[in-house]
């Protein structure tokens, strides 16, 4: 674990995203104004001492905007990835590792999902179920779960032929050990990195779906939202879309370069074992 | 000129790990005389391929490297990168452990084979294809005239082997440095090669075997140097090392072949990190003395040297 | 103890035209308790095939198995696991059987946690035991696989087979990627063991002179059959292939490169199956060669 520090890129992605946690976690006592409160008198403010990011069509802060939009994206992000990865991952080794015709159904299930383009299979599945938070995180589920249903196959697959696992299998232990004992650890990385890949996407796509309204409501501070109630004084007031567009990026860029940097190491972790291995 | 083909002197690498420096090599003397079958005995982890690197001027980019290694008089260690591309693949030339991995899936036998005869020997394409096919005979990949159309995996295990050593020697190289050439293989492909190599050496070739295959080397060379952790610590001809082994980790090595009953070897083989004080053998030997806590002395005799204080 | 009957096995492989491979063809063999059987061919000749059969990780295509006169083969999983640790595979490379992730004291302590039925100071204790037994110390155990060098792993992985007291170790090279003095050190730990425990040992390997060392009795396998199987082999080797084997451990004639891949036989071919390559061939090499019985040795072909 320690090794993972010496990482460069882990340990700045490390720190933006440990800084936009604490920012969403502590909202309510860093912001400066309740989300709620609106100042009519001062609306579309630029970006001043007051209002550090400006001010919205309403009058409200942008800065207290972002910070509460943070939880949501985060929020939408960790949920949607973890429940992913917990069906994904268990029908994937299921497929792996039995085989045989139970693959062939997960897989072919997995097949026709991956068969429509990502973003317009979350539009299709948010356009009937309706709108709203619930229904988007289903929709983004339904998408982000294959992937690691993928991986969890492909590396449970290779994991199958170790020695290690026949070898357990040959003093009698149950397929559930070896699944639990064997097969899970050692699957673990690969999907790790997919999963801290996968945050950042589905935060995009959430903002995305937000943007084009089939998410929260605009009313809610959520990234996406903000972009899509700034859009009409984009001209005018391009600070409404500016700051909540720059988190976004900041964020699906902080969690794709941890995700590379985890798999780089781990790589390297992988590389360095090979070089003592000649010693 | 002198019969000197590559002599190598006061050669030391070590490499820095996250665990500590790996005294890969320390101060390696040996020198190859033409027409010689030199091979490097020891096990695995004991810095024998290290060495092979460092002549080839291969090693990895954080190895530190000392001393001399010349070739024919010319001090090679000292060259800069493009004058080694020079050597490497003409004068010296070095020859994969594994065919498959050595050899381009995508291109042609042929033209793989005649690539070093080009590069090196400016041959123009009609002749090194002439050549080719000669060398393809010589290795009998038969017909040449079709196989050198053919892609590696068309080839057999043998005949690729065979197909790589007659790339490695495209260039009539004076001296291949094979390492671990047995390493993996049965006993009949073991044979094999030992006759491929037998067949380059009768032409005049020098070789420097890096081996942990005992049988191998006995079968293949003139001379022989026994590595133990990362220091050469005898070198002699093949026929008095068979007879008369000096070191005792030569003797404790030559007991196990299966031949001689496979005894093993008390206690394990030490760290390259912590490399043992004084003589590196001295927490196995069963000839240790207080002496041996201090560095042993090469002892020179009559054609051969041991570095052992029982000698001194 | 162990008796194999007649076993075949045949790879398929190929969707749409079938190729049929015949890893082993026809072997029977018998081990008795306490006896060291070594298995000797070159790669490819079926021996690894055959070692999976024997310890049930493959089911022969046909023929049998029987283990102190119970039949194994075709028997479902849930009655073979009376057998399960009676006969256990000691394989090549031992980091494949080894959990990368495990330290080795559990990896050890695996098949007694399986088994279950014991308190944590038993195992532990048994562990211990196990571990002296293999020649390792009390600081290898914390250890991950790859903190271990080949012959460490290979002794974790003996000490591992022996936790559930085999009566039959059968060991598919296990010797042949380690150094000589490595191999000489496993060797001594597995002879040291079998007359310590009185286990049978099946000794898979392509050096002929380790299994001249180690060995009681010697099979020698050539493309799937057994050419020759006796005890004095080595000194008095009958069949001509293993005669081709002892001058290639020992390096004669090295003036001829051999052409292996000259090796390959008609379609429908009968005969000896080392035809093309038998220096000594004659006509009647065409027909089908039968394992005879010459003065205690048994020989597939009609010369001897």
């Amino acid at each position: 674990m320690i090794e993972l520090l010496k990482n460069r890129q882990i340990v700045l992605s490390l720190i933006i995203l440990g800084g936009l946690i604490f920012m969403a976690i502590f909202a309510n006592v860093l912001a400066p104004y309740a989300y709620t409160e609106k100042d009519l008198q001062n609306r579309l403010q630029p970006p001043s001492s007051d209002h550090l990011f400006g001010t919205d069509n309403l009058g409200r802060d942008i800065l207290t905007m972002v910070m509460y939009g943070a939880r949501a994206s985060l929020f939408v992000g960790f949920a949607v990835v973890s429940v992913s990865l917990a069906i994904g991952v268990a029908l994937g080794v299921l497929a792996g590792y039995y085989g045989g015709w139970l693959d062939e159904i997960i897989m072919r299930l997995t097949d026709s999902f991956l068969a429509f383009p990502s973003m317009f299979l979350a539009l299709a599945i948010t356009a009937f179920l309706g709108q709203g938070m619930k229904n988007m995180m289903l929709a983004l589920i339904a998408v982000e779960w294959t992937v690691f249903a993928r991986v969890a196959r492909g590396s449970t697959l290779d994991v199958k032929t170790k020695g290690y696992v026949r070898a357990a299998r040959w003093i009698g232990a149950s397929n559930t050990y070896v699944i639990v004992k064997h097969v899970l650890p050692n699957i673990i990385s690969p999907v790790l990195i997919m999963a801290s890949l996968g945050i950042g996407n589905v935060i995009l796509a959430a903002a995305g779906l937000s943007f084009l309204g089939l998410g929260v409501q605009p009313s809610t501070p959520e990234w996406g939202a903000m972009l899509n109630a700034g859009r009409t004084y984009f001209t005018t007031a391009p600070w409404l879309m500016f700051f909540p567009g720059l988190f976004i990026m900041m964020t699906v860029l902080a969690f794709n370069y941890f995700g590379d940097g985890l798999r780089d190491a781990l790589d390297q972790k992988m590389k360095n074992l090979e070089l003592e291995g000649r010693f | 000129m002198s019969d000197v083909l590559l002599k190598v002197s006061g050669v030391s690498v070590s490499i820095p790990t996250g665990q500590g420096n790996v005294h890969a090599v320390d101060d390696a003397a040996f020198s190859i005389n033409k027409h010689e079958v030199f091979s490097l005995i020891g096990e695995s982890g004991s810095g024998k391929s290290i060495l092979g690197q460092a002549i080839m001027r291969l090693l990895p980019p954080n190895a530190v490297f000392s001393g001399k290694v010349e070739l024919d008089g010319t001090e090679i260690s000292a060259l800069s990168e493009k004058e080694m591309q020079k050597i490497r693949g003409k004068t010296v030339a070095s020859i994969a452990q594994n065919p498959y991995l050595a050899m381009n899936p995508g291109i042609r036998v042929g033209t793989q084979v005649a690539e070093p005869m080009r590069a090196h020997l400016g041959l123009s394409k009609e002749d090194a294809k002439a050549r080719t096919r000669r060398a393809l005979k010589y290795f009998d990949i038969l017909p040449p005239e079709v196989r050198e159309r053919e892609y590696p995996f068309q080839y057999s295990g043998g005949m690729l082997q065979r197909a790589m050593v007659a790339m490695g020697t495209a260039a009539d190289p004076e001296l291949i440095i094979a390492d671990e050439p047995t390493k993996g293989v049965d006993v009949l492909k073991r044979r094999n090669i030992a006759a491929i190599f037998q067949k380059v050496a009768s032409e005049g070739c020098a070789f420097l075997l890096i081996t942990h295959d005992v049988g191998f080397a006995r079968a293949m060379s003139d001379r022989i140097a026994v590595n133990y952790c990362g220091q050469i610590i005898e070198i002699a001809g093949k026929d008095a090392f068979f007879k008369e082994p000096l070191h005792p980790y030569s003797k404790a090595l030559l007991d196990a072949v299966p031949e001689r009953g496979m005894h093993p070897i008390p206690g394990s083989s030490p760290s390259m990190i912590e490399v043992p004080e004084g003589c590196r053998f001295h927490p196995r030997c069963p000839h240790k003395t207080e002496r041996c806590l201090a560095d042993p002395p090469v002892v020179e005799m009559a054609r051969r040297c041991v570095r052992c204080w029982l000698y001194a | 103890m162990l008796k194999a009957e007649n076993l075949h096995c045949v790879y398929t492989s190929g969707l749409i035209k079938t190729v049929k491979k015949t890893a082993v063809c026809g072997v029977d063999l018998e081990i008795f308790p306490g006896e060291t059987v070594a298995i000797v061919g070159e790669s490819g000749c079926g021996k690894s095939t055959l070692a999976k059969m024997l310890v049930q990780q493959l089911a022969p295509t046909s023929g049998e198995v029987f283990f102190e006169g119970t039949k194994l083969t075709g028997m479902n999983w849930n009655n073979l696991g009376k057998f399960v640790g009676k006969i256990q595979l000691i394989p090549q490379n031992p980091d494949d059987v080894l959990d990368p992730r495990w330290t080795v004291e559990r990896s050890v302590a695996e098949p007694f946690v399986v088994c279950g039925g014991l308190s944590r100071e038993e195992i532990s204790e048994n562990v211990d035991a196990l571990f002296a037994e293999v020649g390792l110390s009390a600081e290898h155990k914390p250890r991950y696989p790859h903190e271990l060098s080949g012959g460490e792993l290979q002794r974790v992985v003996i000490a591992r087979a022996l936790a559930l007291k085999p009566e039959l170790l059968v060991c598919d090279e296990a010797t042949s990627m380690l150094d000589v003095s490595v191999q000489a050190f496993i060797v001594a730990v597995l002879k040291e063991i079998q007359t310590k425990r009185g286990l049978g040992l099946v000794f898979i390997t392509h050096d002929l002179e380790a299994a001249k060392a180690v060995s009681d009795r010697v099979l020698v396998m050539y493309a799937g059959e057994i050419v020759e199987e006796g005890k004095d082999v080595f000194d008095r080797p009958l069949h001509p292939y293993t005669r081709a084997l002892l001058d290639a451990v020992r390096y004669a004639s090295l003036d001829v490169v051999l052409q292996e891949e000259d090796r390959a036989l008609p379609d429908g071919f009968l005969g000896c199956p080392y035809f093309r390559l038998c220096r000594e061939r004659t006509v009647a090499c065409k027909e089908p060669q039968k394992l005879r019985d010459v003065s205690g040795r048994l020989v597939r072909c009609w010369k001897s």
